[in-house]
């Protein structure tokens, strides 16, 4: 019980210094505006139909704005010393993992939902699919998953900035594939039965490595 | 446990040196020439073990991962850096190779199939956990990152077999339900080569783990050295 | 023998690789062993020298 009474502490300190500066969802929403706003302008110059590669451009442009938001999450705490106090608490290292990780699935869901009805308007489609928010949401959480857990690595290395994405896209390729093909699919308006698949996927990700993460982040914040 | 290791290398050398000797005999005389592809099929002699010996180094890197999470002796840091480096040799070989074979027979020089997706994305992550070797600071921590990494990363290795299971493939499956679709010749040459590639894998293993240790001598000996003039100085 | 091109092409690639990295591991040592000499001496030395200092 009081596990759970820590987790939303945590991150509810996270969502009230965002409120304060507004820095991390400013910056992850411009970015994920610009790569879509990129993307569409760059490929509209040589691709017939551009409404074939949308579903791709979301997904980069989530997984950039994700990079942005972990990277934020973890280097925040670091600069003001927060970590050595998050470690001092009472509470198991996996439990700090939980916390950081809702606290940038919240991010990345509010980011998200600021792109979606660009992205609508950009690539001339309705995004009035509540699977497609299903999918979104699974692929975040996946993203999220991964992205808390190896911030906290690369927060600790000199070339932090860089060090997040080089890791995290050998890791995240099934929730990239999974999470495009289905997008694509239902943007499309393929019947639900061919969206299984993806979702299972998506699923055996997110459980799959929300436990090792859970397990391992003892780890990763010793010391 | 070295000194044993060190008097039975020239024999791990010299048995190496033989077996790969004997699986070119095998591979580029005894073998038959396929029908389909010719002599170009070849190749698979070396790509096939290659990419085994890459999976095993992986293996071991994880064993050692995890061994050195629990026990936290340095020598597991040693031979899982050792692995991965070695594993990822194996893995270039055998994503250049495949290349190579892909061109004359799929007349393209890459294509994004499961089995060559899921093998590119290993290669990418364990490059990128070497990366992040050179980037953290502190020994302690950075066998601890790596180790991490390790252990998680090696579920690429069974997502490279299971891939071909869950999406169809034109990479050519060698173990089907119904047991090898291959003739005992190019089986036995297959053995043959996979044994000359694991005892050349173990060879570098023995090889890279000396120089690691040399490396760990030196920072003991650094050490040593500050500590001294420290003394020397009158510092405490 | 049509393609041999290619099969030469992969073989001199794995050798090229497994040679390049003994190359490599070969230099690294002899740098790090030259420098574990050095090192030795110069910690012989400071310990000679800290012996007649203390004396």
């Amino acid at each position: 019980m009081r596990s759970w009474c820590s987790v939303a502490a945590i991150v509810a300190k996270d969502v009230a210094a965002e409120l304060r500066s507004k820095e991390t969802l400013s910056s992850m929403f411009i970015f994920a505006l610009l790569v879509v706003v990129m993307f569409n302008f760059a490929f509209e110059l040589r691709v017939d139909n551009v409404r074939q590669i949308a579903p791709g451009v979301l997904w980069v442009a989530f997984a950039f704005a994700g990079v942005l938001g972990f990277n934020r999450s973890f280097v925040l705490e670091r600069e003001n010393g927060c970590i050595e106090g998050l470690m001092l608490l009472p509470v198991e290292r996996s439990t700090i993992y939980l916390g950081k990780f809702l606290g940038n699935v919240l991010f990345m869901l509010i980011a998200e939902a600021l792109i979606l009805p660009i992205f609508s308007v950009l690539f001339d489609l309705s995004i009035l699919h509540p699977l497609l928010w299903l999918v979104v949401a699974l692929g975040t959480v996946g993203l999220a998953a991964a992205g808390t857990f190896l911030a906290a690595m690369a927060v600790n290395t000199r070339a932090r900035e860089i060090m997040l994405p080089i890791l995290l896209f050998p890791v995240t390729v099934p929730v990239m594939i999974a999470a495009t093909k289905a997008t694509g699919q239902i943007l499309d308006g393929r019947p639900v039965a061919e969206l299984y698949a993806w979702l299972r996927l998506l699923l055996a990700f997110n459980l799959v490595f929300t436990l090792l993460a859970f397990l391992g982040f003892e780890y990763v914040l010793e010391e | 446990m070295c000194k044993t290791a060190y008097r039975w290398f020239p024999l791990l050398i010299g048995a190496t040196a033989l077996s790969m000797i004997g699986s070119l005999y095998l591979v580029f005389v005894y073998a038959p020439t396929e029908q389909m592809m010719g002599f170009v099929q070849r190749i698979f002699y070396f790509h096939v073990p290659a990419a085994w010996v890459g999976f095993l180094a992986f293996g071991v890197a994880f064993i050692a991962a995890m061994t050195f999470l629990v026990r936290r002796e340095l020598g597991w840091d040693m031979l899982q850096i050792a692995s991965v480096e070695i594993g990822i040799l194996f893995s270039t070989m055998a994503l250049v190779s495949g290349s190579l074979w892909a061109r004359p027979v799929w007349n393209t020089w890459w294509t994004w199939d499961p089995r060559l997706t899921t093998t590119l994305v290993m290669w990418l992550y364990y490059v990128s956990t070497l990366l992040l070797r050179r980037i953290v600071e502190g020994e302690e921590r950075r066998a601890r990152f790596a180790a991490m990494l390790n252990v998680i990363g090696f579920i690429n290795v069974p997502l490279v077999f299971l891939a071909i299971r869950l999406w169809r493939t034109i990479h050519p499956v060698l173990f089907t339900t119904q047991g090898f679709a291959m003739e005992t010749s190019m089986l036995l040459t297959l053995a043959a080569s996979l044994l000359a590639f694991t005892l050349l894998f173990a060879c570098l293993l023995v090889i890279r783990m000396r120089l690691e240790r040399l490396n760990n001598e030196i920072g003991r000996l650094k050490q040593s050295l500050t500590m001294l003039a420290n003394e020397q100085r009158g510092v405490p | 023998m049509n393609n041999c091109g290619y099969v030469f092409a992969a073989y001199a690639f794995i050798w090229a690789m497994v040679l390049g990295y003994l190359y490599r591991i070969a230099r690294r040592q002899s740098m790090l062993e030259r420098e574990i000499a050095a090192m030795q001496e110069a910690l012989e030395h400071g310990k000679q020298r800290g012996c007649c200092q203390n004396n």
